[in-house]
């Protein structure tokens, strides 16, 4: 058996390095598409003209405006209405329109207290890189507003003295004098106070965890962005992680889409069939040389997008590498499948494009999941791609463990399981 | 009529065609016959006007009007047999009348009257050949080109197709015919032997029989001692060739008479049949031709 | 007995293929498989290779049962497909040297692949790409590589197809060789003239069996039908499948 999947394996790599062109495509093509995408999102601007609308018009709303007008990434442009504000966005003399709402006083607890930003997103490389900064940017003039409060409440509430209970004019008092020895009376005035103390300084904690609770959770300071006209823009750091699935399912899939009707369109199948090779040991021979150039492929896209892009790695590389595996043997086996199901190259590329163009369009890469419909949402949901884009972009971005999407890394596993099983099955089948 | 002069086909650097001249549509049935990879439809597809030689003037007498029917099956399967022609009749300019007429005894010729309504994707082989045919002569062309049209053909089917080809010349148009079956050279009227891009020979079919230099013996029932012959004949001096063809032995031979003692001295020694003097086959005469080329150096 | 079939019949939905084909062929015996093309001979052949499962009958080539035995047909056999077989990127010793890893070979792979090398004059040409060869020796490496394993059964699908008389010569002299020794050879074809090179011929249309027998047996056979001392393979072939059934003949598809 081993025997048999070797001469297979050499006989496909003999035949790849024959092949420089396609060699070359393979292993170049991914890099040659990540630079593309990637330069083509990360048009990062150095200045950003701000017009803000004022609706409130007090000290707090002023102090927004003052610390805007202070960062050197901004340039104020001026105050204006709303509308006007609106209409200087589409004009393009500005880009972003920040409105101060009339109940905003230092931070939003409620939603007609928040900040709104309105970008124009048809400018889409401005407009991410403004909307990033600027939302960062009001986020943190909130927070240390609100930050600052709380310490002015602490402190106030601190310096405030504890009640020390004198209980030496009282009645009851004299009336324990009488009774006890000086000492005992001694120690249980001393209880008392203690306790007396200790009930309010437990009273005191309580109300400060009030207030702090009455405070709002800082993700609602949020400030509401409303990006007019294209609401999808994303940052190169968003994109990277979701290109690398994006362009190893198209590079491992349409390679292998190839691989076997090109040994029917010629004739040298019929003769494999007939040897003793079996269809798991043609279809693992085939898949091997692919696999490791999927590898190499997966390695140079991941260093591109980390050492020419900066995409931040927060992630493992190694269990992120198994993942990637498991999502890469999903496509080849997809790819497989298309090529057995085919019967010339023609139509095992039509095929591959098929089942390549929804994964790009579907799988939350362009258009996010949650803006779908639910009509389109599970179509969404039977592509791999779309379980293997989260994984990345977190694994990438917030340094997530890969395993600890349990589900996503659950269906990709079936997905490469089902893939190859079935076109084993249809392989066996096909030969009658 | 067609005239080559000095045509040479390249496609890159390999020589498809090699200084050919040729005038296409003096005789009747004009064969072409050669193995694969010969030239044979580069050959056709440059009389048809298709290609453009690398060298050398393909010239159409002014007036010559073609038909011409590919190898592979030019007619559209999903249609019938009948809306083909019709088809095939408007685009030739055949006016409603007397399309209707010529469809008719063409249909009446290829026996396909009775399929007429059938799609034509559904016909056998032989049948779709021969409705090509029709399709291709609906406009009583000057000359009618036919790139191996019995090409898989069964021999039934075959001998039908050189039938229709036949009276198809009787009806007043010429034929340029290729085929890689070399028997089916007895049924032209002229023949051509390309080997390899070159001409070998382009003769009547008679004259390559007549003038074949080395008479021909065969040895009956040999297939027990042809092993055994074969290098022994092929190391004497008086035969030209010796090759064994089924059960039979067959000998060319420079001297007749000492061909024919020595291979009746050996049949006595040891089982084997008759010997008796043949006819060169097709086969023969271009294996003939093939050897004083040089071209004998194939890879066998 | 090397093959041995029992009415074997193969259907593809309605049609039918090969109907009720029954036939022996002995040790060392060059058979022809004869036809148009769509006779049936590719999916009889097929079925013996164990690539198709028949839809009715049995068979057993070799000893070994057609259907349930197919991994020692095909551990045994040898089969030159119609269609160009080899991998024409790769040098002709790596062909050879990727089916030897495919077969069980006895003793090294290595040692076999030098040993045809030689045996099919190819030792020159050992390094040069099959795209490169003519085509005649491109035929002659597929030959090479399906006697890789030295199988005691060669199956050729139209092996010389549109190939110049002189080639073919040798290639019958080969074959003539390695059933002297005792290979059997199953061979088909659409030339009637290839017919007559064979020692037991089988006629087939439409997917039946029209004739059958050693090609002197048929000779003899026929001779008085057809008025003629020695009638030719095709003029037999033509009597068994034309007359009186010409109609019918045409009406299929």
């Amino acid at each position: 058996m081993w025997k048999r999947i070797g001469a297979m394996v050499q006989k496909e790599f003999i035949q790849l390095r024959r092949d420089r062109r396609t060699l070359a495509i393979m292993i170049i093509l991914p890099v040659l598409w990540l630079v593309a995408f990637g330069y083509a999102v990360n048009f990062d601007i150095d200045t950003i003209d701000v017009v803000v609308a004022d609706e409130a018009d007090h000290a707090d709303s002023q102090d927004v405006i003052r610390q805007i007008e202070e960062n050197e990434d901004f340039h104020l442009k001026g105050k204006a209405t709303p509308g006007e504000g609106r209409s200087e966005l589409t004009r393009g003399e500005a880009d972003v329109l920040v409105i101060i709402p009339e109940g905003y006083n230092g931070f939003s607890r409620e939603e007609d207290e928040k900040l709104k930003v309105q970008v124009d997103g048809s400018r889409l490389f401005s407009a991410q890189s403004a909307l990033r900064k600027v939302n960062e940017f009001l986020l943190d003039v909130q927070k240390e507003n609100m930050t600052q409060l709380q310490d002015e409440i602490r402190e106030e509430l601190e310096q405030s003295d504890v009640p020390t209970p004198d209980l030496s004019g009282s009645p009851a008092f004299a009336k324990l004098q009488r009774v006890l020895p000086p000492q005992e009376l001694r120690q249980f005035q001393e209880t008392l106070k203690d306790q007396v103390e200790n009930n309010a300084r437990e009273q005191m904690d309580a109300r400060l965890e009030k207030m702090e609770e009455l405070f709002p959770d800082p993700d609602r300071m949020k400030p509401e962005v409303d990006v007019l006209f294209n609401p999808d823009i994303k940052s190169v750091n968003y994109m990277i992680p979701g290109l690398v699935g994006l362009v190893l399912i198209f590079v491992t899939t349409l390679m292998t889409a190839l691989g076997i009707v090109r040994e029917k369109e010629r004739g040298t199948l019929e003769q494999l069939v007939v040897s003793p090779l079996r269809s798991f040991e043609l279809m693992l021979g085939k898949l091997f040389p692919y696999f490791l150039i999927a590898v190499v492929d997966f390695l140079l896209v991941f260093s591109v997008g980390i050492f020419l892009f900066d995409v931040p790695f927060r992630g493992e590389v190694l269990p992120f590498l198994l993942v990637s595996l498991l999502f890469l043997t999903g496509s080849l086996g997809m790819g497989l499948l298309v090529s057995m199901v085919s019967q010339n190259q023609q139509q095992a590329m039509q095929l591959a494009v098929l089942t390549l163009v929804p994964q790009f369009i579907l799988s939350g890469f362009v258009f996010p999941l949650e803006a779908m419909p639910w009509g389109i949402r599970w179509v969404s949901c039977l592509m791999p791609l779309t379980y293997f884009l989260p994984v990345s972009r977190d694994v990438f971005l917030k340094g997530t463990h890969p395993f600890d999407y349990t589900t996503e890394v659950a269906v990709l596993a079936v997905y490469a399981v089902l893939f190859l099983g079935v076109a084993a099955l249809r392989f066996r089948r096909s030969l009658g | 009529m067609i005239r080559m002069k000095q045509v040479t086909k390249r496609y890159g650097n390999q020589t498809a065609l090699d200084g050919i001249d040729l005038t296409l549509g003096e005789s009747g049935i004009h064969g072409l016959v050669g193995p694969d990879g010969a030239g044979k439809t580069t050959l056709m597809k440059l009389a048809a006007g298709l290609l453009k030689p690398t060298r050398g003037k393909v010239v159409r007498e002014q007036g010559t009007s073609l038909g011409y029917v590919p190898q592979s099956f030019g007619m559209y399967e999903e249609m019938s047999v009948a809306e083909n022609l019709h088809f095939y009749g408007r685009l030739n300019g055949l006016p409603r009348r007397e399309r209707q007429e010529r469809m008719e005894e063409l249909l009446r010729w290829t026996d396909l009257a009775p399929f007429a309504d059938r799609a034509a994707g559904s016909l056998s082989g032989g049948m779709k050949q021969k409705l090509a045919i029709a399709a291709a002569v609906l406009h009583r062309p000057h000359l009618l080109l036919l790139d191996e049209p019995t090409n898989g053909v069964d021999p039934l089917s075959r001998r039908e197709v050189w039938e229709l080809i036949c009276s198809v010349m009787r009806q007043g148009t010429r034929v340029f015919v290729s085929t890689q079956y070399l028997e089916e050279a007895r049924h032209c009227d002229r023949v051509i032997l390309l080997f390899r891009g070159r001409l070998l020979a382009d003769r009547e079919p008679g004259a390559y029989r007549e003038d074949f230099p080395y008479p021909v013996w065969v040895v009956r029932d040999a297939s027990s001692v042809r092993m055994k012959w074969l290098p022994r004949l092929r190391e004497e001096p008086a035969v030209a060739q010796a090759y064994s063809r089924g059960t039979d032995l067959v000998v060319w031979s420079r001297d007749a008479d000492k061909v024919r003692q020595l291979l009746e001295g050996l049949s006595r020694e040891e089982q084997a049949g008759k010997v008796e003097a043949e006819a060169p086959g097709w086969e023969d005469v271009f294996s003939r031709y093939m050897m004083e080329n040089g071209k004998e150096e194939t890879a066998w | 007995m090397v093959i041995r079939l029992d009415s074997l019949t193969k259907r593809f939905g309605a049609f039918t293929a090969v109907d009720g084909v029954s036939l022996e062929v002995k040790e060392g015996e060059v058979c022809g498989l004869i036809g148009a093309n769509g006779a049936g001979k590719t999916t009889l052949i097929r079925m013996i290779c164990g690539i198709l499962r028949p839809t009715r009958g049995e068979g057993s080539v070799l000893g070994y049962d057609i259907v349930k035995e197919r991994d020692a047909i095909r551990h045994r056999i040898g089969y030159m497909s119609q269609k160009f077989s080899l991998y024409s990127d790769m040098t002709v010793e790596e062909n050879l040297r990727f089916f030897a890893g495919l077969y069980p070979v006895k003793g090294s792979s290595a040692d076999r692949v030098e040993e045809l090398l030689e045996r099919f004059d190819l030792e020159e040409m050992k390094k040069q790409r099959v795209e490169n060869l003519a085509g005649g020796w491109r035929q002659r490496v597929a030959f090479a590589s399906s006697m890789i394993h030295s199988p005691s059964l060669l199956i050729l699908d139209e092996p010389t197809s549109g190939v110049d008389p002189v080639t073919r010569r040798s290639f019958w002299d080969l074959l003539y060789g390695l059933a002297e020794e005792g290979t059997t050879v199953l061979v088909t074809t659409h030339y009637m003239s290839e017919a007559e090179q064979c020692d037991r011929v089988a006629m087939l249309n439409r997917g039946r069996l029209v004739a059958e027998g050693t090609v002197p047996d048929l000779r003899n056979r026929f001779a008085e039908i057809l008025h003629t001392p020695r009638p030719t393979l095709e003029g037999i072939f033509i009597h068994t499948t034309g007359e009186g059934s010409a109609d019918d003949n045409r009406a299929r598809g």
